[in-house]
């Protein structure tokens, strides 16, 4: 190949900005003005229920789907557009790890053919150079060659997850879009997962955008959080500053949600109370005329 | 322990590999007898099969030199048989492999494609579903003559919506799963997924429903010969025979038709014992691993 890798230089910019995304499903509003940007090495968390629209905004990131206004701009490049080639410079910026590490991958194939797979598209060289950066691929995650030879049937949930990190990893991506991506694992192996995850941004620098619905591992894995509710979002800020004083009483409730030894159900249902009269409502009333239905995706 | 490894491991093997029904062991051996046979027809027949002796015509069954006796103008039915399956069964491997094309492509393009693609061929599917089979191959021999060929481009065309129904649902079943959507954002394109791993894992309901279709396309290619617009005389399969049989049933001789009857019989429902294994094993596997 003439063309050199693209190495991640040094961009003095953010690696990821994210301007006044909408994205509507006939007349349900999902996405609703969300605004972030991300720097290279950084973990941005997004936070909220089911329904809140972080998983559609995780999947308008990845190309999954076209947004309806706004703008998605990766390393100073705004992608939008299904062409191949656009396809293909997209998807060198960004991958996606997906909820169920099993449904991930085609059961037919290896851990390890699955992992050389998206080489084959991006990367120069013979099939053996191929195979060679797989396993070296599924080393950096802690695969062993063994698991590498098997379908993914066989593989537990933990091991599968680090397969699909494997896979998202070779194309050497600088953004990492993370949906719900340990909430199907035990909690042991999500530490596992977490850690590892923390060791490869330390590596690599790249970055993360983590949706989840668990503030206990956004906690642990992000610098900065985006509570979302509605499709909009509601609360940002430094993630250790945002979750321990939390300003918007959405946030407080999600907070009071977590099972913890000195768990108060009364407190929490006086926070959805609280956050049902008055703050939200009236702040939604503001900003657009009245929501339709609790609709959830 | 030395003692205790082999029956172990005989014990393991014995249930890796369960004892196959009785019906599944006796359709796959008749099944490759006619096969074997009808490759094997100029060297196993005893006689010509268009050798005709007058004077022997309408032998029963069991006569000496005609095993399976003579039909009404000497002909040996043993024979014929033999000779008749090769184009009883490639006329219907035609069939299948046509229709098999088709309607894979039909199928995938709709579950892929979605829209008003899906709409226009499913309706399409709707259409040539509700046309008879059998209708259609006779219209397109009264356009086109009798030969081989024209029921058989017809029958494929008539047996795609079999097969385009199944493999668009199976398609569109497969595409929802995640991994369809970890390729797309690996930056692969539509058509590239579909056709390195959608159609892979749809392929095995693909072959049952193949081998399930290989019987109807016996049988109809059979009607066909029977109804003088298949295969042209002299040359014979299984349905030009029990045709030409007509006659002499009528005088109180049924052997020469009844025999082509009952290979035609026996094949298909071997056919549809293989192809009703070949899904249940599909199912059960789809079960394992989902």
């Amino acid at each position: 190949m003439t063309e050199p890798e693209p190495v991640p230089e040094p961009v003095p910019g953010p690696v990821l900005e994210v301007a006044s995304l909408v994205k509507r499903f006939g007349t349900f509003t999902a996405v609703d003005d969300v605004g972030f940007t991300l720097m290279p090495g950084a973990s941005l968390g997004i936070v909220g229920e089911s329904g809140s629209g972080k998983t559609t905004t995780a999947r308008v990131l990845a190309g999954l789907e076209e947004p309806t206004s706004g703008t998605v701009t990766l390393a100073g490049e705004t992608v939008t557009g299904r062409s191949r080639r656009d396809r293909l410079r997209r998807a060198r910026l960004l991958q996606m790890i997906f909820q169920d590490p099993y449904g991930s991958f085609d059961p037919r194939q290896t851990i390890a053919e699955s992992v050389a797979e998206p080489l084959r598209l991006h990367a120069p060289g013979s099939r053996k150079q191929h195979r060679a950066r797989a396993a070296e691929l599924l080393d950096q995650v802690g695969l062993s060659r063994r698991a590498g030879q098997s379908p993914p049937r066989d593989l537990s949930g933990g091991q599968r997850q680090r397969a699909a990190i494997a896979r998202a990893l070779a194309v050497r991506p600088r953004v990492l879009v993370l949906d719900e991506a340990v909430a199907a694992l035990d909690v042991s192996i999500q530490a596992q997962i977490l850690t590892l995850l923390e060791e490869l941004r330390a590596g690599t620098g790249i970055a993360y955008v983590f949706v989840s619905h668990d503030l206990g591992v956004v906690r642990h894995i992000t610098d900065e959080v985006l509570v979302m509710r509605h499709g909009r979002v509601v609360e940002r800020g430094a993630t250790e500053h945002v979750l321990r004083t939390p300003r918007h009483p959405y946030t407080r409730l999600l907070l009071d949600s977590i099972p913890s030894p000195d768990w108060d159900l009364d407190r929490v249902a006086r926070d959805r109370v609280a956050r049902d009269r008055r703050a939200l409502d009236l702040a939604d009333r503001q900003a657009t005329p009245a929501p339709k239905g609790e609709t959830t995706c | 322990m030395t003692l205790t490894i082999p029956a172990l491991r005989a014990r393991g093997a014995a249930r890796r590999r369960p004892r196959r029904p009785l019906g599944l062991v006796l359709a796959a051996a008749f099944l490759s007898l006619v096969v074997l046979t009808a490759v094997l027809a100029p060297v196993l027949a005893p006689h010509s099969p268009e050798a005709t002796d007058l004077l022997n015509s309408l032998a029963p069954p069991g006569t000496e030199g005609h095993w399976l006796g003579t039909d009404s103008t000497g002909r040996d039915v043993l024979s014929r048989l033999m000779h008749g399956a090769r184009l009883s069964l490639l006329a219907p491997l035609g069939v299948v492999l046509l229709s098999g094309v088709l309607g894979t492509a039909v199928g995938l393009l709709a579950a892929r494609a979605g829209g008003w693609v899906d709409a226009v061929l499913t309706r399409a599917m709707d259409i040539v579903f509700a046309f008879p089979s059998l209708l259609l191959a006779m219209l397109v021999v009264a356009v086109f003559g009798p030969g081989l060929a024209a029921p058989v481009c017809a029958l494929a065309v008539a047996y795609t919506p079999f097969l385009g129904r199944v493999v668009r649902s199976m398609a569109l079943q497969e595409g929802a799963r995640p991994y369809m959507e970890s390729y797309r954002v690996m930056g692969f394109g539509e058509w590239w997924v579909t056709l390195r791993h959608l159609l892979p894992n749809v392929a095995p309901v693909i072959l049952a429903q193949g081998t399930l279709s290989f019987g109807y396309a016996l049988v109809d290619l059979a009607s066909l010969s029977y109804l003088g617009l298949g295969v042209r005389p002299p040359e014979a399969d299984w349905g030009s025979m029990i045709s030409q049989a007509q006659s002499a049933i009528l005088q109180g001789q049924p052997w020469s038709g009844l025999i082509p009857g009952i290979a035609v019989l026996l094949t298909v429902v071997s056919v549809n014992v293989l192809g009703e294994h070949l899904s249940g094993s599909i199912a059960r596997r789809q079960g394992e691993t989902r």
